[in-house]
């Protein structure tokens, strides 16, 4: 039930900042996400929560409880490390019970909370192997085991799925969700993927260069990017960004090249350049001439099972779009396409901010 | 990394109390007897600044060891650092036995110094020594000016080229195997291959080997002190052995410790000559 | 290289190396009256009688137990000391880290008779000469530097993640380091613990200056300085080394992998 409080923090190594200014609040039992790209802090963040590492300016409270100054052990937070961690010389029972035996709990304890963990994850019947005979996922599950065990105020994931192949992390997503759900403990995850951030999340805040771009539930993220990189980087494959002059502000009226696009449920205050934001999905594109169309050459085609993604050129103007399904298409193909003018994001090209 | 913690300092305490008990304070101990005329037996101690030192240079049984020292030393190392080499090299190419063949080779590098120079005062016993037999010769080896350093060489050699071979085999396993692939199928010959793919590439650790055996070279003592004892007439007498003889048989502190000192000081200048070269290479 | 070629050249390493220990063992073997002859190489009429004198006669019991006690407690002092500031070094955050490497490197270079002067007058005035602790002291100084060097190289090699795991599972900085990195070190822990081994075991100068009885007196003291009564006893000599090169022999066998490690992690990668 923990609430998270991060006031002001700032991080430094030298001369270098690597977090600044920031303000936060993780509300107790949410699972929230901190994602970006590698660079951007996001493992700094989780390390300062940790207490593995000093802020150099800032509060860290816990329920109001600053906690800044505490040791980790002190802080009551369970990790897992993207490595796992496991202690290699140590059993999975062992692993499991290794938070218990340094706070010097009896061995019944030991044993019955060992056992509990070990029956929720699934692990009853590798208590006595070593980390090195358990494959990927088992491992994993054992990481989970340790950080559990023992009910800590705080979760901090850093990357845990990244060392699983692609079929086993969609699975573990599911799980890790459930056991959430079924612990309630406040959780701070951190990942470079923004579908894992996604589809895991309360909320989701994005990262770059040791500041917050935004902060929000997974769908105001997706639906209202407020900035330019927020755009590009949540979704995929990403937005297409093109540039633009407004032509008329009511009603809106904007071109590109030699075309014309008329967003809408837009009031805007600004004059000259802007930057539109569109998704793939939202751009149509058709063999077939289609109203309020414009013809393209076809670049390149990616089938990628369900859908079938296809870059189009016009002039000094490249978009991606989704390809209606039943089309053939070669490159070099003569095609329309026409954009969904309710589905426009405007963005200030000074700023690269929302509109 | 974490936390500015005072406590993290104590995790070395030990080290350093023990360091600056049993290496600085005694340095600095000898820095300060090397400066004054002190006599253990006649409890002498006046201060005469740098008379010591001065004395060291019209000194001739000094100047002997200090020459004896570098004869020593640099014949003795050349040596161990070329046969080494060769049998590095042999070693890497060994495919069966390897570990029984090294477990071998370090046994005279682990046995004591003077378990060895015994050992080899009997082979070179004049009259019922084993080589002199094998030989069919009557050489008194270590009692001859001419034979007894080089006599001493050669134990040296045999005892400290095992160690050396040793760390080269580690070296060379440290070149991938791709490279000698890559230059065979360059069409560069053995000898060429060495040259210009294996010493380059094995310079780091040799001047690392070479650093460890000039020093330990330089400042050697029990093999020459129980082997020939510095004789015949100090024709092996090197500056450690010389020191000791001054330090612990004739007590006199000052002068001894003023010994030890340039002792000290060459070895400090050898590792700083060999690091600067390492340095270099690194950058 | 032909196989013959190949076998003959292992056959004179093998030769060059140990043809002095067999030489060694062969004199050994011979009572005195053969050791003035030669021919025959071998004893014509083998006796341990040497072997037996060398304790019915020499007290070289006392001598091996010195050895072995001063061999012991330096090897634990020194890995004690030695972990905690290599753990230290590769994990925590103190500052000067490289200084003090290159500090302990240096020591390491020290040559042993620029400090035995000012140690004697030191191991004097504390009373202490001919005792095993004069000995203990001072190995466990000068194989302190082997240790740390060896061991921060072990203990930088375990993931860093491991450490903090540690921390996060709420060990404090000790406890991490007895529990779980200390664990993980043993390989080097060993390594480290043969090589100082050997080093205490076979050291010449500081023995002969600090002891001077055969309460505290050392083996390779007590061989250089083996007492004859007209002649230097070579036979028995040769027994006294049979008996102290066995041991090293039987670790160097057992050992050899680690040892070379030891050595490697020290200077290779130094």
């Amino acid at each position: 039930m923990t609430e998270i409080r991060l006031r002001n923090i700032e991080k430094r190594f030298g001369d270098v900042t690597v977090i600044e200014g920031l303000d936060l609040t993780i509300h107790g039992r949410e699972f929230f996400t901190f994602v970006g790209p590698s660079g951007c802090g996001k493992s700094t963040l989780l390390n300062l929560i940790a207490g593995l590492e000093d802020i150099t300016s800032g509060e860290i409270l816990f329920d109001g409880t600053d906690v800044s100054r505490l040791s980790p052990s002190e802080r009551d937070v369970a990790m897992v490390f993207q490595s796992y961690a496991l202690y290699p010389h140590m059993t999975v029972f062992e692993n499991i019970a290794f938070p218990l035996r340094v706070r010097k709990r009896d061995e019944d304890t030991i044993s019955s909370e060992v056992r509990r963990v070990a029956g929720l994850l699934g692990l009853e019947g590798l208590l006595t192997r070593l980390p090195r005979e358990l494959s990927g996922g088992q491992r994993q599950r054992v990481a989970l085991g340790r950080a559990i065990v023992r009910r800590p105020r705080v979760f901090l994931m850093d990357e845990p799925l990244s060392n699983l192949d692609a079929r086993l992390r969609v699975d573990m997503r599911a799980e890790l969700k459930k056991l959430h759900r079924e612990l309630g403990i406040t959780t701070v995850y951190v990942t470079h993927d923004q579908e894992e951030a996604l589809s895991l999340s309360h909320r989701v805040a994005v990262l770059l260069d040791g500041r917050i771009q935004q902060v929000g539930p997974p769908a105001e993220l997706f639906e209202k990017p407020a900035t330019t990189f927020v755009a590009t980087f949540i979704g995929s494959p990403s937005m297409n960004l093109l540039e633009g002059s407004i032509m008329e502000r009511r009603p809106l009226r904007i071109g590109m090249d030699d075309i014309v696009v008329s967003p809408t449920g837009w009031d805007i205050k600004i004059q000259g350049k802007v930057i539109l934001g569109i998704r793939p999905e939202d751009v149509v594109v058709s063999t077939e001439p289609l109203t309020d169309g414009f013809t393209a050459e076809v670049e390149v085609v990616e089938p990628v099972g369900s859908t079938v993604w296809v870059d189009i050129v016009r002039g000094g103007m490249r978009l991606r779009a989704r390809m209606l399904k039943g089309m053939e298409l070669e490159p070099g193909a003569q095609v329309f396409f026409r954009f969904d003018p309710a589905k426009f994001h405007l963005f200030d090209p000074s700023t690269e901010r929302r509109l | 990394m974490k936390k500015t913690g005072t406590g993290d300092y104590l995790f070395i305490l030990p080290s350093v109390v023990v360091f600056f008990v049993v290496t600085i304070y005694p340095l600095i101990y000898l820095l300060w007897l090397s400066l004054h005329r002190r006599h253990l037996i006649f409890d002498i101690s006046r201060f005469v600044f740098l008379d010591n030192f001065l004395f060291l240079f019209t000194d001739p049984r000094f100047l002997t060891a200090l020459k004896n020292t570098v004869y020593f030393t640099v014949v003795s190392v050349s040596l161990e650092i070329t046969l080494g080499l060769v049998i590095a090299l042999f070693l890497n190419n060994l495919t069966t036995g390897r570990g029984i063949v090294s477990a071998i080779v370090l046994v005279p590098w682990a046995v004591p110094t003077v378990v060895s120079a015994k050992m080899w005062e009997w082979l070179y016993n004049p009259d019922y020594g084993l080589f002199n037999y094998l030989l069919g010769v009557k050489v008194n080896w270590l009692g001859s000016p001419f034979w007894a350093m080089n006599a001493a060489i050669f134990m040296d050699v045999w005892k400290t080229t095992p160690f050396v071979a040793l760390l080269l085999t580690a070296g060379l396993k440290l070149i991938p195997s791709e490279l000698y692939h890559a230059a065979r199928i360059d069409g560069a010959g053995r000898w060429y291959i060495f040259r210009r793919i294996v010493l380059p590439l094995l310079k780091p650790i040799i001047l690392v080997v070479l650093l460890f055996r000039t020093i330990d070279a330089f400042r050697v003592f029990d093999a020459i002190y129980v082997l020939t004892g510095g004789g015949p007439a100090g024709t092996t007498e090197t500056l450690s052995i010389y020191a000791y003889r001054i330090l612990f048989q004739t007590l006199q502190f000052g002068y001894g410790s003023a010994i030890a000192m340039f002792i000290f000081m060459c070895v400090g200048l050898i590792s700083i000559f060999y690091v600067s070269i390492l340095q270099r290479g690194f950058r | 290289m032909g196989v013959v070629v190949r076998l003959f050249a292992v056959a004179l390493i093998v030769l060059y190396c140990v043809g002095p220990f067999i030489w060694q063992f062969i004199t050994s073997l011979k009572p005195s009256h053969e050791l003035t002859t030669l021919p025959p190489l071998l004893p014509e009429d083998p006796t341990l009688e040497n072997y037996l004198s060398v304790f019915r006669t020499h007290p070289f019991g006392r001598i091996i137990l010195n050895s072995t006690i001063v061999a012991s407690l330096t090897t634990v002092l020194s890995l004690a000391i030695g972990s905690l500031s290599a753990y230290a070094l590769a994990k925590l955050n103190i500052r000067g880290k490289a200084l003090f490497l290159a500090f302990v490197l240096s020591v390491s270079m020290f040559p042993p008779i620029a400090t035995v002067s000012p140690l004697y007058l030191i191991i004097r005035l504390l009373g202490l000469r001919d005792t095993w602790w004069a000995l203990v002291m001072t190995y466990t100084t000068f194989s302190l530097p082997l240790t740390i060097w060896i061991l921060t190289n072990f203990f930088r090699a375990i993931p860093n993640e491991i450490y903090l795991a540690a921390l996060v599972d709420g060990c404090t900085p000790f406890q991490a380091f007895r529990r779980v990195l200390l664990p993980l070190a043993l390989p080097g822990i060993s390594a480290t613990a043969i090589l100082v081994f050997i080093f205490s075991w076979n050291e010449f100068l500081f023995a002969l200056t600090f002891t001077s009885t055969v309460k505290s007196r050392t083996i390779p003291v007590g061989i250089a300085l083996f007492p004859g009564i007209h002649e230097i006893p070579w036979a028995e000599i040769s027994a006294a080394s049979v008996i102290v090169t066995i041991p090293i022999v039987v670790v160097v066998f057992m050992f050899q992998r680690r040892i070379i490690e030891g050595l490697t992690a020290g200077a290779v990668k130094g």
